[in-house]
C-alpha cells in the first residue's frame, strides 16, 4: 500500500515537473525563434524541403471536402516537378479531423508541435477554424487561405491569417446589390442554414436589403442534417418573393430547389458560391438549376488559352483523373495553394514566419492564380473581393458578368 | 398550407417507415437491433447505382439485380459476422452491428467516394395538383410500396410456417431447436430478407436524400424513432410511427420553427412512451415460465 502511495506521489511530481518544463521550453523556443529570425529559418524548413500542413475531413459527414488535400498535393507535385520553390521541394501533410472541432484542435497542435510545419494551408470548417484560431494566433504560424469566408478571420485583421475565398458577408451584399440593380427586386426571400455559416449570410443580407429598401418577405431556415424541405419550400412560395437567396450547403439547396420547383414556385434564385458547383446539376437536375445565379471567385475553365487554366487541367487530369476538373471546389483549392506558394517564392531564402508574412503583404492585385486581384496588406486580409456573376445555363455554370470588385 | 404540409409529412413519414421495416424484422426474430441496417441499405443503393451508370442497365433490371445481391449480402453478413456471436449476450451482438455500421460506411467511402450524387426516381417525375395541394407519383408509390411490404410481412408472420418459425426462434432458441426449427437458417434468411427491405428503402429514399455514404444518417435515426414509437415488434406500428413523425415534424416546421422540429418529435416520443411504454402498437412482453 505504502509502495503504491510513494509510486503515485513520484508520478505526480514527475508530471508537474514535466508540465513546468514544457512551458519553460516553449518560452525559450519562441525566444529562440525571435533570435533566429535574422539568421535562421522558421520550423519546417530544411535546405531542400518546406513542410506544409493542414486538416481536412477525409471521413465522416463532410468527407467530400477531403478532395481539397488531393488538390493541394497535386499543385505541389507540379511545383516540385518544376524544381520546387527556390530549390526546396514542398512536402504536404494532411490530418483527418473528421469534421469535428475537438479533433481539429488536436490536429492543429500536432501540426505545429510534432510535425513542425512551416505554414498551415486551406483548412476546412468555420467552427473548426474558429476553435483553433486563438492557439494558432498565439503561435504566430502563418495560416493561408482558411477554407471559410467567415469574417472572424479578417475582421479585424490578424497578423498570421490570410483569407482568400470570398467573404460570406460580402457575398450576401453582392447578392443584395445585384437583386436591386439587375433583377429590380421588390422583395427577397432567404433560405439559410441555421448555424454560424448561414446566419452570417442572413444577417448581412437583411441589413443590406433594408438599406436598399427591399422587403425581406421570408426567412426560412433548416438544420444541417434535415432531409425534408417541403415545409420551407411551401412557406417560401406563399411569401412569393421576387428573388430567393439560398445560403445553404449543396444537398439541402438542391432538395429545396427541387421541391420549390415541384410546387410551382417561381422566382429568380441566387445560390451562394460555396454550393454553386457542377454537383448541383447531378443533385437537382439541369432543368431545376436552369437560370440559378451565383458568384464565382475562381477563373473559369472556358478560357482554355490561359496558361493558368492549362497547367491546372493538365496536372489535375494526371493526379486526380477520377474527378471532374471543372469543380469549383477543386479550382478554389488550387488557388489556395497558388497563393501560398507565391508567398514562399517571394520570401526567397529568408524563410521565417516574419518574412513570409511581410512578403505576403506585397501581393497587390496579383493575378497569377485562379483567383482575381489577390491583395494583402497589414490590415486588409480578405485576399480578394472580386467576383464574377455566374449562372447555370444548359447544365453548366457560366460567367455572365465582368469582374465586380466589392470594396469592404 | 396545412394540407400540403400533411402530404409532405406523410411522404417523409413513409420513408421513415420503409427504413424501419428491416429493423423490426431482425428484431422480431433475434432480439437484435441492427445498427448497420441503414448502411447495408446504402451499400445496396450504391450497387444499384453502379448497375445503372456503369453497366447502363434499365432502372427496374438494376433494381431487381441489386435486390438479389442484397439477399446474398444479408445472408453473408449473418453467416460471417453474426453467427459466431450468436450465443454471446444480446448487447455484444448489438455492438457488433454498430461496428459493421462503421465498416460499411468506410468501405462505401473508399469505393464510391463521398461526393453526393443524384439518384433517379422510380417513376417519371409527374405531379398532380388538387385544391392547391401538390403530390407526386413517387410519393404515392413509396407510400404504396411501404404499405404492401408491411401487410405482406404482417400476414407472413401470422399465417405461414416460416413466420411461425421466426417468431418461435425469437422467443427461445433452445426450445425452437427442440421443436425441429432450423434456427440458424431462419436467422440467415431473416438477415437476407431485411437486407432486401433495406435495399428497397435505400433505392426509394436516395432520390430524396441523394446518394452518398452518409445518406441514411438522418433517415436512419428517424426510422429508429418510428420503430420505437410504433412498438418495436409491430410492423403496422412502424408505419403508424413513421407517418406520425413525418406529419408532426412538418407541422412543427411549418407553424412553429424548423429548428425545433426534431426536438418536438423526440419530446412526442418520450410522451408516448411515458403513457404507453410498449409503443403505440407494441405487444406487451410477457415471459412465460
Amino acid at each position: 500500500m505504502r509502495k503504491w502511495l510513494v509510486n503515485s506521489l513520484i508520478m505526480i511530481i514527475c508530471l508537474v515537473l514535466a508540465a513546468c518544463g514544457g512551458t519553460n521550453s516553449s518560452t525559450t523556443s519562441t525566444k529562440n525563434a525571435k533570435e533566429k529570425s535574422s539568421v535562421k529559418n522558421s520550423q519546417g524548413v530544411t535546405d531542400d524541403e518546406i513542410l506544409i500542413g493542414g486538416w481536412v475531413p477525409q471521413s465522416g459527414p463532410a468527407a467530400q471536402w477531403g478532395i481539397l488535400a488531393e488538390v493541394y498535393q497535386s499543385y505541389f507535385n507540379k511545383v516540385n516537378a518544376d524544381g520546387g520553390v527556390n530549390g526546396r521541394k514542398l512536402k504536404y501533410i494532411a490530418i483527418d479531423d473528421e469534421y469535428q472541432p475537438s479533433k481539429t484542435v488536436a490536429a492543429a497542435k500536432k501540426l505545429v508541435e510534432q510535425e513542425k510545419v512551416f505554414a498551415i494551408l486551406g483548412t476546412t470548417g468555420t467552427a473548426h477554424n474558429k476553435a483553433v484560431k486563438p492557439y494558432l494566433t498565439q503561435k504566430g504560424i502563418p495560416v493561408v487561405a482558411v477554407a471559410s469566408g467567415d469574417s472572424a478571420f479578417v475582421k479585424p485583421a490578424v497578423k498570421n491569417y490570410f483569407a482568400l475565398q470570398t467573404n460570406y458577408d460580402i457575398e450576401a451584399r453582392i447578392f443584395s446589390t445585384y437583386a436591386n440593380k439587375e433583377l429590380k427586386a421588390k422583395s427577397v426571400g432567404i433560405f439559410y442554414q441555421n448555424d454560424d455559416y448561414g446566419i452570417v449570410y442572413r444577417d448581412a443580407a437583411v441589413e443590406e436589403l433594408n438599406k436598399l429598401g427591399i422587403k425581406v418577405a421570408a426567412q426560412e431556415s433548416y438544420n444541417p442534417t434535415d432531409v425534408d424541405f417541403s415545409a420551407q419550400a411551401l412557406s417560401m412560395k406563399k411569401a412569393s418573393p421576387d428573388v430567393v437567396f439560398l445560403f445553404a450547403s449543396p444537398k439541402p439547396a438542391a432538395s429545396f430547389l427541387k421541391e420549390f420547383d415541384k410546387i410551382g414556385g417561381s422566382a429568380e434564385r441566387m445560390l451562394t458560391y460555396t454550393s454553386a458547383d457542377s454537383t448541383m446539376i447531378d443533385l437537382a437536375g439541369a432543368d431545376v438549376m436552369e437560370g440559378v445565379l451565383s458568384t464565382t471567385w475562381v477563373k473559369s475553365l472556358k478560357d482554355k488559352d490561359n496558361p493558368l487554366i492549362k497547367e491546372y487541367v493538365d496536372q489535375i487530369s494526371k493526379d486526380i483523373p477520377k474527378q471532374d476538373p471543372n469543380s469549383v471546389f477543386m479550382r478554389s483549392a488550387w488557388a489556395y495553394a497558388q497563393v501560398l506558394v507565391e508567398g514562399l517564392k517571394r520570401s526567397g531564402d529568408n524563410l521565417t514566419w516574419e518574412n513570409f508574412i511581410k512578403q505576403m503583404e506585397t501581393l497587390k492585385d496579383w493575378d497569377g492564380s485562379l483567383a482575381y486581384n489577390v491583395t494583402y496588406t497589414s490590415d486588409y486580409r480578405y485576399g480578394q473581393t472580386s467576383v464574377k456573376i455566374s449562372q447555370f445555363k444548359g447544365g453548366e455554370l457560366v460567367d455572365i458578368s465582368d469582374v465586380i470588385k466589392y470594396e469592404p | 398550407m396545412a394540407g400540403q404540409i400533411i402530404i409532405g409529412g406523410l411522404a417523409a413519414g413513409s420513408l421513415y417507415a420503409l427504413a424501419a421495416l428491416g429493423l423490426i424484422l431482425i428484431f422480431k426474430t433475434s432480439d437484435i437491433v441492427n445498427f448497420a441496417q441503414g448502411e447495408m441499405a446504402m451499400l445496396i443503393t450504391f450497387i444499384s447505382f453502379t448497375f445503372l451508370t456503369v453497366t447502363k442497365l434499365p432502372y427496374f433490371v438494376s433494381f431487381l439485380l441489386s435486390l438479389v445481391i442484397a439477399f446474398i449480402f444479408g445472408m453473408a453478413v449473418e453467416r460471417i459476422f453474426m453467427r459466431p456471436v450468436q450465443k454471446a449476450p444480446i448487447l455484444n451482438q448489438i455492438i457488433l452491428t454498430f461496428g459493421l455500421y462503421m465498416v460499411f460506411r468506410g468501405v462505401a467511402g473508399i469505393i464510391w467516394g463521398y461526393t453526393p450524387v443524384g439518384f433517379p426516381e422510380a417513376l417519371p417525375n409527374k405531379h398532380f395538383n388538387y385544391v392547391g395541394i401538390t403530390i407526386t407519383i413517387n410519393q404515392i408509390f413509396i407510400f404504396v410500396v411501404t404499405t404492401i411490404l408491411m401487410l405482406g410481412f404482417y400476414l407472413f408472420f401470422k399465417h405461414t410456417k416460416i413466420g411461425l418459425a421466426m417468431r418461435a426462434s425469437s422467443q427461445n432458441i433452445a426450445t425452437a431447436k427442440l421443436m425441429g426449427i432450423g434456427v440458424s437458417s431462419v436467422f440467415t434468411r431473416t438477415w437476407g430478407i431485411s437486407a432486401i427491405l433495406g435495399g428497397i428503402a435505400g433505392i426509394l429514399i436516395a432520390p430524396v436524400t441523394f446518394l452518398d455514404p452518409n445518406m441514411m444518417g438522418e433517415v436512419g435515426i428517424k426510422a429508429f424513432a418510428a420503430a420505437i414509437l410504433g412498438g418495436f415488434t409491430s410492423l403496422p406500428g412502424a408505419i403508424v410511427g413513421g407517418l406520425l413523425i413525418g406529419v408532426f415534424e412538418g407541422l412543427i416546421a411549418g407553424y412553429v420553427s424548423s429548428e425545433l422540429k426534431s426536438v418536438f418529435v423526440f419530446a412526442l416520443i418520450i410522451l408516448v412512451l411515458y403513457v404507453k411504454p410498449t409503443g403505440i402498437l407494441g405487444e406487451k412482453i410477457t415471459k412465460k415460465v
